[in-house]
C-alpha cells in the first residue's frame, strides 16, 4: 500500500501543513522550498544525517524558530505568524529541557499553571499522565536524581498533559543507551497509539525511524528525498541518497546500451525510465541480502570470498567479484544460510533481475 | 622484574607526593594562620596578658554598636542595590536586543580599574561643595561627607563584580529550558519570572553575599566620603594610625573577620546548592527574551543613568588630572601630571615590580595548587583548598594588621622590608589563582594525561608538556588579573608601607589625605592607564577565544 492510498483512505485529514518553507541563518541555506503534509493522528518521522534541516523544520512548526518564507498551517489554520505560546503544540527537546529547580510534579505541572487550570484539576491531570508514561509515585523526586529514561518520561508527560494538538520530538532517544533507547522507541509508539495524537518524530537515526514511524520522510541538505512507508523507503529507495542512507548497500557499476545493461557479465533489460538518450550513466544498487551465494559455476558470475563476519543473525560476506577490472569489493548477508562459505573460497553470484536499482550516476 | 619496579615506583611515590602539599601547608601556615591568629591573639590581649580587656572595652564603647550596626546595614544595602542593579544589566545586555547593550557593559565594568578611593576622589569633584555637577551647574551646596555618599560610590563599584557574577550564571543557562516553556504557554514574563530567574538565584545571592563582604571590608570610601560616619574597617585604620591603639584595631578587625567568615561560608553553601541545578547545557545558542515596553524602558532607564554616572566619575579623573583647579579654572595644563611623574615614579615603579612579580608567582603557583589538589590523592586535601582560600575572605586591613603583628620580630623580622609588602600582595591573590587553576584542569580531559602517563612520561613531565601548555592562555589571563588587582590593593599594604617601597596606590591615598587632589588625580591616571592595560590583555586574549569565558568566574575571586 503506497502513501497515495493512505491519503486517500476515507477519514485522513491534514494535521500539520508546511507550505513551501524557505529557511537560512546566515549564508546557509537550510531549508528550500521544503512542503510536507502531516496527516492526522500519524507518527512521521523526519530522517537525514545531521545539517539535513529536520530539526530546523521542526523548530519551525513549533514557533521557536520562524521561515524565511512559506506558511505552516495546523488543522487548516494559518499559524505561521503565531507565537509559541499560542500554538498548542506539545515539544520533547533532545536533551529534555525540564526545569532543574522544580520537582516532577511542577515539571508537568507547568504548562497547567500557565493555563491557569484549578488545583485539584492540575493534581488530578498530573497523575493520570504519570500513569500514561508510568511513573506513578515520582512526583516528588528531584528532576536531577532521575535517570535518563525516567527524565525522557518526565518530558514526554509534561508536553503531553497540556492535551496539545500534535507532538513534536526532537531525537528525543538520542541520549539513552541502545537497549533503554529500543524499549522507549516502544512506549513512544504505544503512547502515540493509545491517544491517538499527532507525533513528528525527528532522528538520524534509520533503525529507529523503521521501527516507529508510520511514514518517513528521508531528508538531505534542506529537501525531502523521499516520503513513505518504512518498507517503501528501503525496498523501493527513489534516490541514490535514499539507497546509501537507509540500510546497507552496494553500488556496483554497470554498463548500459539503449535497452538493456550488463552487471557481472550478466545482461538485464533497462527499465523504461531509464531508456532513451536522456541518461548517459547510470549505477546498479543491490541490497547485501539480495546477492544470494551459490557453489561456483561456470554459468554465473564468481567472487572471491575476501572475509567472513557472524553477525548473530547473518553471515555477512566481502566479496571480490572476479570479472571486475577495478579493486572492486561488494558485500552480501546470508539469513538462514544453506551453506557457510570460507575466507578464500570462490563462489557463484545469484542477484534477480528485481533487485537491482538503478540510479542515475 | 615487571613487578618489581611496579613496587618500587610505588614505594617511592608515596612519600615523594606529600614534598609539595607539605610545602605548600608551611607556607599557608606562616603567611596565613599564624597572622590571622596573631590578630586573635592580640584582640584578646591587655599589656601583654591575656583578657577579655579589649571586647569589654569595645562593647562598652557607646558608638561601638553603632558602628557594628552601620557597617552590616551599609554593607546590606550596598549588596542589595548592586546585586538589583548587575542584575538588570546582566538581563539587558544578554537577553535583550536593546540598543547600546557593549556601551553599558563597559560602562558597568570600568570600576574595575577604579578602586574605591579613587572612585570617592571624583565623586567630590563632581558633587563636592565646589563640584562640578552640584555647585556649578546647579548651584547647590551640598555636604557629602556622610554615608549615603559612601553607599552611592560602593554600589557604582561593586555593581561591575555583581553583574559579572550573574552575568556567569546567565550565560551558563540553556535557552532550550525557557524554549520549553515557552511551548507549555508561558508569556514572556513568564518565562522570565518561573525560569530564568529561579535558575539565576544561586547567582543573585552569591553575588550579594560577596558584594557584601567587599563592603564590609572596604575602607577607603568611608574615611573620604564618610565624614563623621565609620564602619569597623575604618575604625580600625583611624585606631591605628590615628591613635596607635593597636590592640583595639586588632580587636576591631577580629568582630569585622568573624563577619566576613559567616558571609564567605554563606557563600560557599550558596554556590553548592546553585550548582545542583544548573540544567544541562547543550550548547543551545542564547535567546532574548521579549520584555513588555514599560519594563525596556525602566531598565533603559535605570542603565542609562548608571552607565552616564560611571562614565562622569571616570571623565572627571581625567579632568582633575590635566586641567589647572577642578572646581575653578578649567585651562588644560600638564603640571599636575609632571609632578605625580616625579613624586609618583618610586611609586610607580614599585607598582609596577610588585605587581609584576606577584602576577608570576600567584598564575605558578595557581597551576600548581590545583594540580596538587585535584589530581594527587593525599589526606588533609580538603584542608589545603580551605587554607589556600582563606584570603579571599580575610579583610585587607586585617591581614595589614596581622602581618605588622606577626612578623615584627626575629627569626621573621619583616617588618619595613619589601618582603612583607610582597608577601601580602602575593598571598591575597592566592586564592584566585588557585581557582583559575582549579577550573583549567576540570576542564581538561584526563584522559589526555592519563594518555600521556601511559606513554611514558611522569607527573612532572606530564604537568610540564600536557598540562601547563593547554592552560597557558589561563594561567595568561590569571597573571594580568592579579596585575590589575595588586595595583589596585590598598587596605591590606597601608600599614606595611615604609618610604623604602611605597606604592602607587599609596601614594593616591597620601595625596587625597593631604587635600592635593589634582595631583592625586594625576597619580590616579598614571594608576588607572597600568590597570587598563592589564585589563586590555585579559580582553584581546579572550578576544582571541584563547582563554575560555569560564575562567571569568573563577577570577571574580579577587581579594577584597
Amino acid at each position: 500500500m503506497g502513501t497515495e492510498s493512505i491519503a486517500a483512505a476515507a477519514d485522513v485529514t491534514t494535521g500539520i501543513r508546511l507550505r513551501n518553507i524557505s529557511k537560512s541563518f546566515g549564508k546557509t541555506r537550510v531549508l528550500e522550498n521544503f512542503s510536507l503534509d502531516v496527516y492526522q493522528g500519524e507518527l512521521c518521522c523526519l530522517l537525514g544525517p545531521s545539517g539535513c534541516g529536520k530539526t530546523t523544520a521542526l523548530k519551525i512548526v513549533d514557533g521557536l524558530l520562524e521561515p524565511d518564507n512559506g506558511q505552516v498551517f495546523l488543522e487548516n489554520q494559518d499559524i505561521t505568524r503565531l507565537s509559541p505560546q499560542r500554538r498548542k503544540l506539545g515539544m520533547v527537546f533532545q536533551n529534555y529541557a525540564l526545569f532543574p529547580q522544580m520537582d516532577v510534579f511542577e515539571n508537568i505541572a507547568y504548562g497547567l499553571r500557565r493555563r491557569k487550570a484549578p488545583a485539584s484539576d492540575i493534581t488530578n491531570r498530573v497523575s493520570k499522565v504519570l500513569d500514561i508514561v508510568r511513573l506513578a509515585d515520582y512526583e516528588r523526586r528531584r528532576v536531577y536524581e532521575l535517570s535518563g529514561g525516567q527524565q525522557q518520561r518526565v518530558a514526554l508527560a509534561r508536553a503531553l498533559v497540556i492535551e496539545p494538538r500534535a507532538l513534536l520530538l526532537d531525537e528525543p532517544l538520542s541520549n539513552l543507551d541502545a537497549r533503554l533507547r529500543a524499549d522507549m522507541r516502544q512506549e513512544i509508539k504505544r503512547i502515540q497509539r493509545h491517544l491517538g495524537i499527532t507525533m513528528v518524530y525527528v532522528t538520524h537515526d534509520q533503525e529507529e525511524a523503521m521501527s516507529i514511524a508510520d511514514r518517513i520522510v528521508v531528508m538531505n541538505q534542506g529537501e525531502v528525498e523521499q516520503i513513505g512507508l518504512p518498507r517503501e523507503v528501503y525496498e523501493d529507495p527513489k534516490t541514490r541518497f535514499v539507497a546509501d542512507f537507509i540500510g546497507r548497500i552496494n553500488f556496483i557499476p554497470v554498463e548500459r546500451n539503449s535497452s538493456s545493461f550488463r552487471m557481472f557479465g550478466n545482461s538485464y533489460t533497462l527499465p523504461g525510465e531509464f531508456s532513451g538518450a536522456g541518461h548517459t550513466d547510470v549505477i546498479g544498487a543491490v541490497r547485501p541480502e539480495r546477492i544470494r551465494l551459490t557453489r561456483d559455476d561456470a554459468s554465473m558470475p564468481a567472487a572471491l570470498v575476501r572475509d567472513v563476519f557472524f553477525i548473530g543473525a547473518a553471515v555477512r560476506y566481502r566479496l571480490e567479484p572476479v570479472d571486475s577490472t577495478k579493486n572492486m569489493e561488494i558485500e552480501a548477508e546470508a539469513y538462514v544460510p544453506e551453506e557457510v562459505f570460507e575466507k578464500g573460497q570462490r563462489v557463484g553470484l545469484v542477484i534477480e533481475p528485481k533487485d537491482i536499482k538503478l540510479f542515475p550516476k | 622484574m615487571m613487578k618489581a619496579s611496579m613496587a618500587g615506583l610505588t614505594g617511592r611515590f608515596k612519600w615523594q607526593k606529600y614534598i609539595l602539599p607539605v610545602l605548600f601547608f608551611i607556607l599557608l601556615v606562616i603567611f596565613i594562620i599564624y597572622p590571622t591568629a596573631t590578630v586573635f591573639e592580640n584582640s584578646l590581649k591587655v599589656n601583654g596578658d591575656f583578657s577579655l580587656g579589649n571586647y569589654i572595652d569595645m562593647f562598652a564603647r557607646p558608638n561601638f554598636f553603632k558602628i557594628l550596626w552601620q557597617s552590616s546595614l551599609v554593607a546590606a544595602l550596598v549588596a542589595a542595590v548592586s546585586t538589583m542593579l548587575g542584575l538588570i544589566i546582566a538581563v539587558v545586555v544578554l537577553k535583550t536586543t536593546l540598543p547600546l547593550r557593549r556601551l553599558f557593559s563597559f560602562a558597568t565594568v570600568v570600576p574595575l580599574i577604579v578602586p574605591g578611593f579613587v572612585a570617592s576622589l571624583a565623586f567630590i569633584y563632581l558633587f563636592g561643595r565646589n563640584g562640578l555637577v552640584t555647585y556649578q551647574l546647579l548651584g547647590l551646596n551640598l555636604n557629602i561627607y556622610n554615608w549615603p555618599s559612601v553607599v552611592v560610590v560602593q554600589c557604582m563599584d561593586f555593581t561591575a563584580m555583581a553583574f559579572l557574577l550573574i552575568s556567569a550564571v546567565l550565560i551558563s543557562i540553556d535557552s532550550q529550558v525557557e524554549d520549553a516553556a515557552r511551548d507549555l504557554g508561558a508569556s514572556e514574563w513568564e518565562v522570565f519570572k518561573t525560569i530564568t530567574l529561579p535558575l539565576l538565584k544561586p547567582g543573585i545571592i552569591a553575588a550579594a553575599i560577596l558584594v557584601f563582604m567587599r563592603s564590609m571590608a572596604s575602607f577607603g570610601t568611608v574615611i573620604f566620603l564618610g565624614g563623621p560616619f565609620s564602619t569597623l574597617a575604618s575604625a580600625s585604620y583611624t585606631q591605628l594610625i590615628g591613635a596607635y591603639n593597636i590592640e583595639t584595631a586588632a580587636t576591631f578587625n577580629a568582630v569585622l573577620m568573624i563577619i566576613c567568615a559567616v558571609a564567605f561560608w554563606l557563600y560557599v553553601r550558596a554556590q553548592a546548592a546553585g550548582s545542583r541545578i544548573r540544567a544541562p547545557f547543550t550548547g543551545a545558542a542564547r535567546k532574548p527574551i521579549n520584555f513588555s515596553r514599560p519594563l525596556k524602558i525602566f531598565f533603559m532607564g535605570v542603565i542609562s543613568i548608571f552607565a552616564i554616572f560611571i562614565l562622569m566619575i571616570l571623565a572627571s579623573v581625567f579632568l582633575a588630572a590635566f586641567t589647572r583647579y577642578i572646581g575653578a579654572d578649567y585651562s588644560f595644563t600638564f603640571d599636575h601630571m609632571n609632578r605625580a611623574l616625579q613624586r609618583g615614579s618610586a611609586g610607580m615603579m614599585n607598582t609596577l615590580y610588585f605587581a609584576s612579580v606577584t602576577a608570576i608567582v600567584v598564575s605558578i603557583t595557581g597551576i600548581i595548587l590545583a594540580y596538587i589538589i585535584t589530581r594527587i590523592d593525599f589526606k588533609g586535601k580538603g584542608l589545603l583548598d580551605l587554607l589556600a582560600t582563606m584570603p579571599f575572605a580575610i579583610p585587607g586591613t586585617f591581614i595589614g594588621i596581622g602581618y605588622i603583628l606577626a612578623f615584627n620580630q626575629p627569626p621573621l623580622l619583616l617588618t619595613g622590608t619589601w618582603i612583607i609588602v610582597m608577601a601580602v600582595t602575593i598571598i591575597r591573590q592566592v586564592p584566585l589563582g588557585l581557582r583559575a587553576g582549579t577550573s583549567v584542569l576540570s576542564q581538561q580531559d584526563r584522559a589526555i594525561e592519563d594518555a600521556s602517563s601511559s606513554l611514558g612520561a611522569n607527573k612532572i613531565t606530564t604537568f610540564i608538556r600536557i598540562i601547563l601548555p593547554m592552560a597557558g592562555p589561563a594561567i595568561l589571563v590569571t597573571a594580568l588579573y592579579a596585575f590589575v588587582s595588586t595595583v589596585q590593593t590598598l587596605g591590606a599594604i597601608i600599614f606595611l608601607i615604609t618610604p623604602g617601597t611605597k606604592l602607587l596606590s599609596v601614594d593616591v591615598f597620601e595625596a587625597v589625605y593631604k587635600g592635593e587632589i589634582s595631583t592625586a588625580a594625576a597619580l590616579s591616571v598614571i594608576m588607572l592607564l597600568l590597570s587598563a592595560a592589564g585589563m586590555l590583555g585579559i580582553y584581546l586574549i579572550q578576544q582571541r577565544g584563547k582563554a575560555a569565558k569560564w575562567v571569568q568566574r573563577a577570577l571574580l575571586q579577587r581579594p577584597m
